[in-house]
Formats: structure tokens, sequence, C-alpha cells
């Protein structure tokens, strides 16, 4: 990216915090909003390395017989009790071709002169990735709030299942303090809405923040980080 | 460390007629930043809220906003510092404590070396304010100077405002010709804008000035031209271009035709709540010139 690049944003927050509708919303506003889980699922379903580490770590019923991703295979492997360990290796698999192919996303879009690029990634501290953006946007809302709408959205997911889950991800207060914005996603769409406003009304007249050199940051650097 | 480019998006969140809001939206606004990998950024909205605190005359709680805002700059030559500067003069000079033109100084001469034009030039209109006199004339000279030759059309919105004022410290002065000269350019600016009601309010200031100059018919048909080209713009009725109107027929010995002017200046002007508090005298005044008029009405009927 040349130095008078575009700003490069991420969006993150816990399971259930409202990523996907801040994401939305910023969309709604003319932005680009590069979705990880997007790139991952087309990373896992199409780049032939990372395929065959999966198929050789999880099994040939990772993958259904039409080439998709078996996700209820992949989560029942992964997301179980003690899992730490598991999952860092699913990560280590995904994460660096995941992060490559974001970069080439951004640097196409930043070519073709947009200003923000945005990209929504749940697990942005924990894949130790928050040094290849400008800033970073916590989306936040309480666990209650949380569970709620991930049993809404998932009605065969279990309390008990989403609160794992959220235990498995980074602390959302540490993650506040961690992100340079922070939307508390607990009163609506309307507070929602002001929050996104005001924060799209800064960000364009912020600094370019990751500077050129930072640029030669490998994937195997970011991946060791949550090795 | 961040800080912004532009603040314009900040001031977005101003609503200077009600700082109660403003303070409710700086406050929401703050709470979505981190002052922790963003100091900068944090302190600058914190010197808004500030302001809106201030305005509300809650001197102590903005004062201790303000030192906040002190802490996270530390001191880092930056916009917020300009800034912070800027409010802490403008809060000395609204609760009446002096030394606020150190502080507009130290706000000017950082907004100058950082090129920020519209702090430049905020700091210098307040200097312009602060100050009497020919220091006064000099601020407000550096002022349009920066905003002319600006390159940010954000600095150069300050020019109507700032050519209004200084014509008005030179009227004030007795200086008509110049001020007359500047409120012409007031004149200009705010038509190639499109800005009729500060159009109007430069062409009135102008008659007001020929009056001054004692070129009384020319101050009267200026008056009477501003005054038709209100009512074909459907602009409500100005108490003020009565009052001049009466006040031109006054001075020219023509007081029967001067004396319904100021009782329908007196009736429009009469629950202006600004002259109440600022211009007693005046709002008398009109008071009397119209009972005279009643006074007149009433001989005639008898």
């Amino acid at each position: 990216m040349s130095e008078s690049r575009a700003l490069f944003i991420a969006i993150t927050g816990g399971i259930g915090s409202g990523k996907s509708t801040v994401s939305n919303i910023i969309r709604e506003h003319g932005y680009s909003v590069i979705s990880a889980d997007e790139v991952a699922r087309h990373v896992i379903e199409n780049d032939e390395n990372v395929k065959t580490r999966l198929i050789v770590e999880y099994g040939n019923a990772t993958f259904l017989p039409n080439g998709t991703l078996n996700t209820a295979h992949l989560s029942s492997l992964v997301f179980s009790k003690e899992n730490k360990e598991k999952i860092k290796k699913l990560n280590s698999i995904v994460h660096p071709a995941t992060l490559d192919a974001i970069i080439d996303m951004a640097e196409k879009l930043d070519e073709q002169g947009e200003k923000c690029i945005f990209a929504e990634i749940a697990l942005l501290y924990e894949s130790g990735l928050e040094d290849a953006f400008d800033y970073v946007i916590a989306v936040a809302a309480p666990e209650e709030i949380r569970i709620q709408r991930v049993i809404q959205r998932n009605p065969e997911m279990t309390k008990e299942q989403i609160q794992l889950r959220i235990k498995e991800q980074a602390d959302q207060g540490w993650v506040k303090n961690q992100a340079d914005f922070v939307i508390e996603n607990d009163a609506g769409l309307d507070k929602l809405e002001d929050s996104i406003h005001f924060i799209l009304g800064l960000i364009p007249h912020l600094p370019v923040v990751y500077s050129t050199d930072d640029e030669n940051l490998t994937n195997d650097d970011t991946m060791e980080d949550t090795q | 460390m961040n800080t912004l480019a532009d603040s314009q998006d900040i001031d977005a969140l101003w609503d200077y007629m009600d700082p109660i809001k403003s303070e409710q939206c700086f406050t929401q606004a703050i709470a979505q930043i981190n002052p922790g990998t963003l100091p900068l950024l944090y302190a600058e909205l914190l010197t808004q809220q500030a302001r809106a605190i201030g305005l509300q005359q809650q001197y102590e709680r903005a004062f201790a906003t303000l030192a906040d805002a002190d802490a996270l700059i530390n001191n880092t030559s930056s916009v917020a510092l300009v800034r912070y500067y800027l409010e802490y003069g403008r809060l000395l000079h609204s609760s009446r404590t002096s030394h606020a033109n150190e502080y507009f100084l130290k706000s000017y001469t950082l907004a100058i070396e950082l090129h920020e034009d519209f702090y430049a030039i905020d700091a210098a209109h307040m200097l312009g304010i602060i100050e009497k006199g020919l220091q006064s004339l000099e601020w407000n000279t550096i002022a349009i100077d920066i905003a002319e030759k600006s390159i940010h059309p954000r600095a150069k919105k300050w020019l109507g405002s700032l050519y209004n004022n200084t014509a008005w410290t030179y009227f004030f002065s007795e200086n008509y010709q110049k001020a007359y000269t500047i409120f012409q350019k007031s004149k200009a600016w705010y038509a190639e804008r499109n800005l009729l009601n500060e159009e109007f309010i430069a062409e009135w200031s102008l008659a007001r000035t020929l009056r001054a100059q004692g070129h009384l018919q020319e101050a009267l048909q200026a008056q009477l031209t501003l005054l038709e080209n209100r009512q074909a713009a459907n602009f409500p009725e100005d108490g003020y271009i009565s009052e001049e109107l009466g006040e031109i027929l006054l001075s020219m010995g023509r007081e029967q035709e001067a004396t319904p002017h100021f009782a329908h200046a007196f009736d429009l002007l009469r629950h202006d709540i600004w002259l109440q508090q600022n211009e007693d005298k005046r709002l008398k005044r009109l008071e009397l010139l119209s009972n005279n008029f009643s006074n007149s009405q009433e001989q005639e009927h008898e």
C-alpha cells in the first residue's frame, strides 16, 4: 500500500456482541467491510495447502462430498472441553492464509481509491492481528444480551455452549481497554447508529498509524504471538 | 500519538443554542474513545465538553474537565493543546477571571506553528474581543488576514463574521469610512454565499454607518430599499429597520414622520430578551419616542 493509503480498521467483538450489525451499518454508509469469517471460509475451501493440512489434522470428514466445510464436524472436534490447543492448531492452519487474503483484498480496495477499509474479525487479539490495523473498533454488550442474541440466531445452541465460547474468547473488558473505539451495543438500533455515525465522522480525519515498514509483518510472526 | 487533522466532526456534536444537549453528546462520544490509545482525541473531546459545561455557567466543573484534558495532553504540541488553551481562555473570560488573553495568545501561537488556521483565527478573534481599541483592531486584522490567505474552507468561513466584527470596531472608534468599506466586504462575502439574512444585516450596518456619517438621505434610501428587499424575500418585519427609519427622520427634523416608525420598532422589539437585558435605555427611548406618536394621534382625535 502507498504512504497515502487507505486507513485499515478492524471491527472486533465477542460472540453475540453485534459486530455484524455494526459492519452492515458501516456498509450502508458506503464503506467496504471485509468479513474475516467469509474470507476464512473461502480460504478453507479453496486454498489447497490449507485444505490438505485440515484433512491431515481433522480427517476426511472435515469437508463434505461437495467440497464445502463440514462445520459441524470441525466444531465438534475443536469447540469441546479442554480445547485450547485444538483451537490454536486450527488457527495456526487457517489464520496466516486468511490474513494474506484480507491484506490482498484491502490492497485492491486501496488501489481502487477507497479511503477507509474495514475488516470484521472476531478473534483479532486472540490471533495477534491487531498490529496490522490502524485502528480497532470493539463492539461490546453485556453477557446476557450476547447469549440471547446467539440463541435467537442459533436456537440449537445451549446457554452453556455459548458461555463456553465466550470464555474461550478474549475477555470483553480487556478488549475494550485495547481498542481505540468502543461501541456499546446494548440500547437499540438508534443509539447504535448514532455511535457508528460519530466514529465514521472521525475516522476519515485520523492519521494512518501502521507504517509502511510494518507491511513486512509476516503471517508467521503474527501466529507466533498466539502460540 | 493521534489527533484529528480537522476537527469538524467533533464540532458536528455541537448545538451552541443548547449546551446541555451538547454536553450529553460529548459525554456519549467520549465514552466511545479509549484514552489509553487515543489520548489526544479523547482530550480534544474533553475540551469541548468543558466548553459546553462552561456555557451552562458551571465553571468549577468546566475547569475540572479541562484539568482532565490537560493531564492527557501532557503538553504535547497538538490540536488538542491548541483547543485546551482556547477553552481555558474562554472559561477565564466568561467567568470574569483575568489572564484569559495569555491563554488565547498561547493558543494562537501554537495554532500558527501547527498551521491550524481555523483555531489561529478563533484565538485571534477572541483576542479581538477582549482587547480594546487599536489592539482589538490589530487582532481582528490578523484574523482576517489568516482567513483570507487560508487554503482551508473551514477557516475561510470565519470571514463574514470577522468583517462584521472589525467593521463595528471601526464604527465605535468613529472611523466610519473604514467601517463602511469593511461592511461592504461583509455584504459581498455573504452575497457570494447566498446567506441572505447575513447579507441583510450587512446592508443594515452600511445604512447605519451612512447615518453616522451624516449622509441622511442616502441612509434613508438604503433602509427603505432594505425594507423592500426583505419584504420581497418574505422575511419577517425587522424592528431594527423601523428604529433606524425613525432615527434618520428624527435627525432630518421630520419628527412627525419618525414617530410611527419608533412606535412600530418598539412594538417589534419590546419582547427582545437581548435588548431587555443589554439595551434597556435604548428600549426606554423607543417607548418614549413612540409615545410622542400616540400622544399626537390622541390629540388629532380630540
